[in-house]
């Protein structure tokens, strides 16, 4: 490595962190993790949701400080995810399925105050490493990121629309459907390039397109509802009370899972919409496998928790790495990241790390003292959580579906967008209910212009040829790779030797 | 979901493929309506959506035909449907909850700018509620729930609705509009600070 490189790095972070504990940021960092964990423990509400709904929060903060938040809101949305994972058995998201397979069971057995805390420490132990990692890594991804041409960003967007597919939910085709509905929802409006309005049927609402913000919101705060309205029967946690801390033998058993985890969860989170769903599964497969005693699993095994929980926070905070230096998000919860910096009309990218260095250094150092602030914050208020819990359902999802209408209006002071939340609302029930993933939707949202402006921007460069896309070595490979994994289900089962069953 | 098998969850599996290729009829024809502006570039403004809209009408009918498929296969064989995220599968779906979260969307788009946030978002809130069941908790606070639906006991739970939207309404109104600088119409209620 050249250590010139690291050494601004390093110097950059010290910086942030500056920035970062300054009286008022720290504040902020606080206010955030509070919020983000009340609205993020709420069932039913994910990261992503929670993210969407406290965005409008931070829009009257100047930048650096509603990153901050915004970091800190993260954070605690993760981790509200994970206590509602182990409480209720309702995971908010993806990443805290696995979560929920061990920690449920510790709940049932009078140990979630150790399930809690052994998630809330992998979390700190996981987010604390991956950030330093992230602040490593960030320069030099960026320094390629800077070799990248539009051909080049085309085919890298063409990889991720491929591996969100193939990644994301268990149906390829659901999530193909799921992920070119949501290109074609970000086609709506003025088309940046030729002033034309497009898809808008004459309607002026609509010229400025449709915001990824209500669209989060509709797929999952309103669609949830709906679904859990309809679908869902009231169910009794029977949760039993029990040692609030963690034993020696806790600690003993969760610490390797913690460091096996991080490790495990940070190269997927890097990679184009690796997402988390892999790399916790995985973790879970490998404490199950090096265990003493693996019987203990499915029986509550704290390595069971601790392992998946800290890929979890790592993958989920590896995925900054893609999105502030190469300005992909590639999970919904960085999507909605993404739309927060595009709030203050930043475009996270190789440039922003030029442009705007206190800006990126400081949220990347107010992820570390979010972590801080998170564990501190947590630890003591486990019990107020579990409280929150109580909420009678109707005005628990009557306040979500309040809370998703305010945070829609407040975007634009627009009672149309209203309208669009019930049709993306709607739509998103209709995804539940045949099992389409909704990440891809948003991300499809997000990425498709980009994708588009990249691809026409290419095509002008080389003056119409389509050869143009894969001149160079990079997103010729890129290509390659994509079109591999697209195919690697028909090419997979052609090179399989013949099975006697199926 | 009704009972997974009959013609009329058929009908609702179907319902996600049917959208999807309608919405993608409607891409590529609205696509031909937009003019090729003779830009530098020689992919237009029409060609993405072309794309775009041809692969719905594409995935569409897979999809349908997807639908079909494990319809037919649970006519034969009734196994428990996976859905996703893992929720617990309801034994009967109660449909007529969509009627009162849709109403209660609906009545905060119409409401909003005429009567203000706070009135709107009270009804709102009261009509979502309606879509649960009384004394359903989500966690270890649970109430006994007990069968007795007697007419005041619904008039309870109703008046409870309401104080619990208004102080909802009212604290979010403050949080935001006081707390927050945000901007929302205080339609009827004018004279609230923050308005």
């Amino acid at each position: 490595m050249d250590s010139s490189v690291t050494l601004t790095a390093l110097n950059a972070l010290a910086n942030g962190l500056l920035v970062a504990i300054a009286p008022d940021n720290l504040l902020y960092a606080f206010l955030g993790c509070l919020l983000g964990t009340a609205v993020g423990v709420l069932p039913g509400v994910g990261p992503a949701v929670t993210l969407a709904l406290l965005l409008p929060l931070t829009a009257k903060l100047e930048p650096t400080g509603a990153m901050i938040m915004f970091a800190g809101v993260y954070y605690g949305a993760m981790y509200g995810g994970s206590t509602t994972a182990i409480l209720l058995n309702t995971p908010g998201e993806s990443g805290s399925i696995v979560t929920s397979l061990e920690g449920n069971r510790m709940a049932r057995a009078g140990r979630a105050g150790p399930a809690l805390a052994t998630a809330a420490i992998g979390s700190f132990v996981a987010g604390l490493l991956a950030t330093a990692i992230v602040a490593l890594l960030a320069p030099w991804v960026v320094e390629i990121a800077l070799l990248f041409g539009p051909a080049e960003y085309f085919a890298l967007l063409t990889l991720a629309f491929v591996t969100v597919t193939v990644t994301l939910g268990k149906d390829r085709l659901k999530g193909a459907g799921a992920l070119i509905a949501g290109i074609a929802t970000g086609l709506v409006g003025i088309d940046g390039q030729t002033g034309q309005p497009r898809l808008a049927m004459g309607i002026p609402e609509l010229f400025d397109g449709i915001e990824v913000t209500l669209v989060a919101m509709g797929l999952f705060a309103i669609g949830e509802t709906l679904y859990a309205a309809v679908h869902e029967d009231e169910e009794e946690s029977i949760l039993q009370t029990g040692p609030v801390r963690m034993s020696a033998d806790d600690w003993r058993r969760s610490w390797p899972a913690w460091l096996r985890g991080t490790a495990i969860g940070f190269p997927f989170g890097c990679i184009p919409a690796g997402g988390v769903e892999i790399p916790t599964f995985l973790s879970y497969a490998v404490e199950k496998r090096l265990s003493k005693n693996p019987e203990a699993f499915g029986h509550g095994a704290i390595e069971g928790v601790a392992g998946p929980e800290a890929a979890n926070n790592a993958g989920v905070t590896a995925a900054l790495v893609p999105m502030l230096a190469l300005g992909l998000p590639v999970s919904a919860t960085a999507a909605m990241m993404l739309a927060g910096f595009q709030q203050y009309g930043l475009q996270p990218g190789p440039l922003l790390f030029v442009t705007q260095p206190e800006l990126v250094w400081g949220l990347i150092a107010s992820l570390l003292v979010g972590n801080i602030v998170l564990l501190a914050l947590n630890l003591p208020l486990v019990g107020l959580w579990v409280r929150l819990l109580g909420i009678p359902k109707r005005w628990l999802y009557a306040g979500i579906v309040v809370f998703a209408m305010l945070g829609t209006y407040g975007m634009r002071q627009s009672a149309f967008d209203l309208w669009l939340l019930l049709g993306a609302g709607l739509i998103g029930y209709g995804m539940r209910r045949s099992g389409w993933p909704l990440a891809p939707a948003v991300i499809g949202l997000i990425l498709g212009p980009l994708a588009e402006g990249q691809l026409r921007r290419a095509l002008a460069i080389s003056q119409g040829q389509w050869s143009g896309l894969t001149a160079s070595t990079i997103s010729a490979s890129l290509l390659g790779l994509a079109l591999l994994i697209a195919l690697w289900p028909i090419l997979s089962e052609r090179f399989r030797p013949r099975q006697t069953a199926l | 979901m009704s009972a997974p098998g009959t013609p009329r969850a058929l009908l609702a599996d179907l319902a996600m493929p049917i959208a999807l290729g309608g919405g993608g009829l409607f891409v590529v024809l609205q696509a031909q309506g937009i003019a090729a502006a003779g830009g530098y570039s020689p992919v237009g403004p029409s060609f993405f959506p072309t794309v775009i809209g041809a692969l719905m009408l594409l995935i569409a009918p897979l999809l349908a035909f997807g639908a079909w498929r494990s319809h037919a296969a649970h006519a034969n064989a009734v196994q428990p449907q996976i859905s996703e995220p893992i929720a617990t599968a309801a034994t009967t779906p109660r449909t007529h909850a969509l009627g009162w979260l849709l109403a209660a969307v609906a009545i905060g788009a119409l409401g909003i700018e005429r009567v203000g946030f706070v009135p709107a978002m009270i009804v709102a809130f009261v009509l979502a509620a309606q879509a649960f069941p009384r004394h359903s908790t989500t966690g270890s606070v649970a109430t006994n729930s007990d069968a007795t639906n007697t007419s005041g006991r619904r008039g309870r739970t109703l008046l409870g609705d309401f104080a619990v939207a208004i102080t909802f309404a009212l604290t979010t109104w403050f949080l935001f509009t006081v707390g927050l600088g945000l901007r929302l119409p205080a339609g009827w209620l004018s004279a609230l600070p923050g308005a």
